[in-house]
């Protein structure tokens, strides 16, 4: 799941303050379950809004987009989109980019700040767990990924700051080498811990620039 | 009536019998998944066996030893020595101390911390006070033998006291570990953020969280028998069978399927349903608090059509009273109902504030506050004393809610102190009086 969080309120206010009909696009897939920007947190800002007295004089409209990643959820809200002068999109930075992709005309304003790729640990607590660096190497290192939850990316760690499970960079975090040696030795498997990982081709990282991917099987090439 | 045992085996037959003869038709669930399977149609009873020390549950044993100590000497009883224990039991501890003491002995209680929270556990504790008990928390402790003395010494943290006594008793509960895994399994919880722990006070004699989920420790029967035990439980099931119209309702469509509602439920009544890809609710288990509404962030939930309940109400309410001039109304007070709207009727016609009921702290609309603050000055939110809300946490929720509130407006440079937050029992009028004023 994609988590993010909101906007502080005033970055918000400032972006929208030069218009008139504001419409609120919340997003009804990740950022709704990660309790950022689903209807209910669209609809609080929308009331939360109402009361800057800097906004004064605006019309603020409420919808739900079901998933802002994929088109066919736009075209029930046409006629709110044209009605706006803006668009606080409560989606993800996808969801934001998409919007505007689609209607290249209109303001489209983030209200979220998009954080990571996580699992939900508890209510309102969420971690992340994955980069999307595109070569998963989860099965030599028991299920715990090093680039996304080793604060350095390192492949044969752990580093020397270590230091009761905890990460040097903050004791928050937990070692993810040393939560990779625990669980391999918990499957009898520390044996794996003995290959040297090799550097890895970051091209299929963010080092090769943006990214597509075309599934062959369904994806017809038009000229 | 069909009605589940579960539990220690050892025990269940005899429980069993006398459920048969209360007319019950028994089934009993020989694993916790059975269990967790029987639990949405039919009312589960938990039976197990915890060993306590008998000198707490059996007066007579423990004034046949306390009757060979001499009468200068102390009393010792040692509490939850390895994990806090559950108020039940701190209950029976707190009887027998008073007990000694009204029979002009010196007793002292060593425990980890002094829990209050079930009823009269308040009271029971002032009255052992002021009886002479001593109560004494520790933070590690150990015994050492010497004839007819023992000494415990005991550690605070920052120093260590010796106690010397004839007589000490160690009054932790050795909890049946068997059970934990149909606790587990039933889903039942605890005030530690809604999950199980170790201190089991989920577990009280004939009551669990979940309204169709009874506990029976035949460990711990005191002046109560087994069959009065029974006979409460069977008409409790019996009354409870009655499903109340003041449940929520999810709406498929919008759940976004998060599992959020199914987390903070402090009743166990929200259960997936898999074919729909949506949440459903145990109606028999919905106690109506709506804290799930409060949470639900796709806004999928509502309390059912005949309840009495802050979002059905209450804006209907609020667009009704809008008055010409702030003059009239300038204050809304969101009020639990179990507490701070009950209190609020005893000066019902001395004030022009807006008293809206809502059925728990946890239930607070954000939303809905901020709308009020568009018309009204002031914002109460009023909600029962910390430790004694009905459904857990919900004053835990309100008050986040709240600083969240605050937070917000001072972020759009209005003055944080237009919302209020108050708490109180239904018989304390006073702290939302002088708020409202």
């Amino acid at each position: 799941m994609i988590v993010a969080e909101q906007k502080p309120i005033e970055e918000i206010v400032q972006s929208i303050k030069p218009y008139k009909k504001l419409l609120i696009a919340a997003c009804g897939t990740c950022v709704t379950v990660c309790m950022t920007g689903g209807e209910k947190e669209a609809i609080e800002l929308c009331t939360l809004l109402e009361l800057v007295s800097e906004l004064e004089g605006i019309q603020i409209r409420v919808k739900t987009i079901e998933r802002q990643c994929d088109r066919e959820f736009f075209v029930d809200f046409e006629e709110d989109i044209e009605w706006a002068d803006a668009v606080l999109s409560m989606g993800c930075g996808v969801g934001v980019q998409f919007f505007a992709e689609l209607y290249p005309g209109k303001h489209i304003v983030p209200a979220l700040n998009t954080k990571f790729f996580g699992v939900t640990r508890d209510v309102g607590y969420w971690t992340e767990f994955c980069q999307g660096c595109g070569e998963c190497l989860l099965e030599k290192t028991g299920g715990v990924c090093p680039v996304a939850r080793c604060s350095k990316s390192l492949f044969n760690g752990p580093c020397g700051g270590s230091s009761d499970g905890r990460c040097e960079i903050n004791p928050d975090i937990e070692c993810a080498w040393q939560i990779i040696y625990d669980r391999l030795k918990a499957q009898n498997r520390l044996d794996l811990l003995l290959e040297t990982l090799p550097p890895r081709d970051w091209s299929s990282s963010r080092d090769g620039g943006p990214r597509s991917l075309r599934k062959s099987s369904v994806y017809l090439e038009v000229d | 009536m069909k009605t589940v045992l579960a539990g220690n085996s050892t025990y269940l037959a005899g429980v069993a019998d006398l459920f048969e003869k209360e007319g019950f038709e028994i089934k009993l669930a020989s694993s916790p998944y059975e269990a967790r399977a029987l639990v949405d149609e039919h009312p589960v009873v938990l039976v197990s066996r915890s060993e306590v020390s008998p000198f707490i549950t059996d007066s007579q044993y423990a004034w046949r030893l306390i009757r060979k100590v001499n009468p200068l000497e102390t009393i010792v009883m040692l509490l939850n020595k390895d994990s806090d224990s559950n108020p039940y039991l701190w209950k029976l501890v707190l009887e027998r101390a008073i007990e000694i003491a009204s029979g002009k002995r010196h007793v002292c209680v060593l425990c980890k911390s002094v829990g209050s929270r079930m009823p009269g556990l308040e009271s029971l504790y002032h009255e052992a006070r002021d009886l002479g008990v001593s109560f004494l928390k520790y933070r590690s402790v150990s015994l050492s033998d010497e004839g007819y003395t023992s000494t415990i010494t005991i550690d605070d943290g920052t120093d260590t006291y010796n106690i010397t006594s004839p007589l000490i008793i160690d009054c932790t509960c050795s909890p049946d570990e068997s059970v934990l895994d149909y606790a587990d399994a039933l889903r039942l919880r605890t005030h530690d953020n809604g999950k199980i722990n170790s201190n089991r006070w989920f577990l009280l004699q004939g009551h669990t969280s979940r309204r169709n989920v009874f506990y029976i420790d035949t460990g711990l029967m005191l002046s109560l028998s087994l069959e009065e035990i029974v006979n409460s439980i069977a008409n409790e099931i019996r009354s409870t069978a009655v499903i109340t119209d003041n449940t929520v309702e999810i709406d498929a469509k919008k759940c976004a399927f998060c599992y959020t509602c199914y987390r903070v439920c402090p009743h166990g009544a929200l259960a997936p349903n898999h074919d729909a890809h949506a949440m459903g609710v145990l109606k028999s288990n919905c106690s109506g608090c709506g804290i799930c509404v409060a949470v639900c962030p796709a806004n999928a939930i509502v309390i059912g059509s005949a309840s009495h309940t802050a979002h059905s109400r209450s804006s209907t309410e609020i667009s009704e009273e809008v008055p010409d001039s702030l003059e009239a109304l300038q204050t809304v007070a969101f009020c639990c109902e179990n507490s701070a709207a009950i209190a609020a009727r005893t000066f019902a016609g001395e004030t022009n504030a807006s008293i809206v009921s809502i059925p728990c702290g946890g239930n607070i609309d954000v939303a809905q506050v901020f709308q009020s603050l568009n018309n009204y000055k002031q914002v109460i939110i009023a909600v029962c004393p910390d430790n004694a809300c009905k459904h857990f946490d919900g004053n835990s929720r309100a008050r986040l809610q709240v600083e969240r509130i605050k937070k917000a407006l001072l972020a759009v440079n209005k003055d944080p102190d237009r919302i209020k937050f108050v708490q109180l029992s239904h018989s304390m009028p006073y702290p939302l009086r002088d708020a409202l004023n």
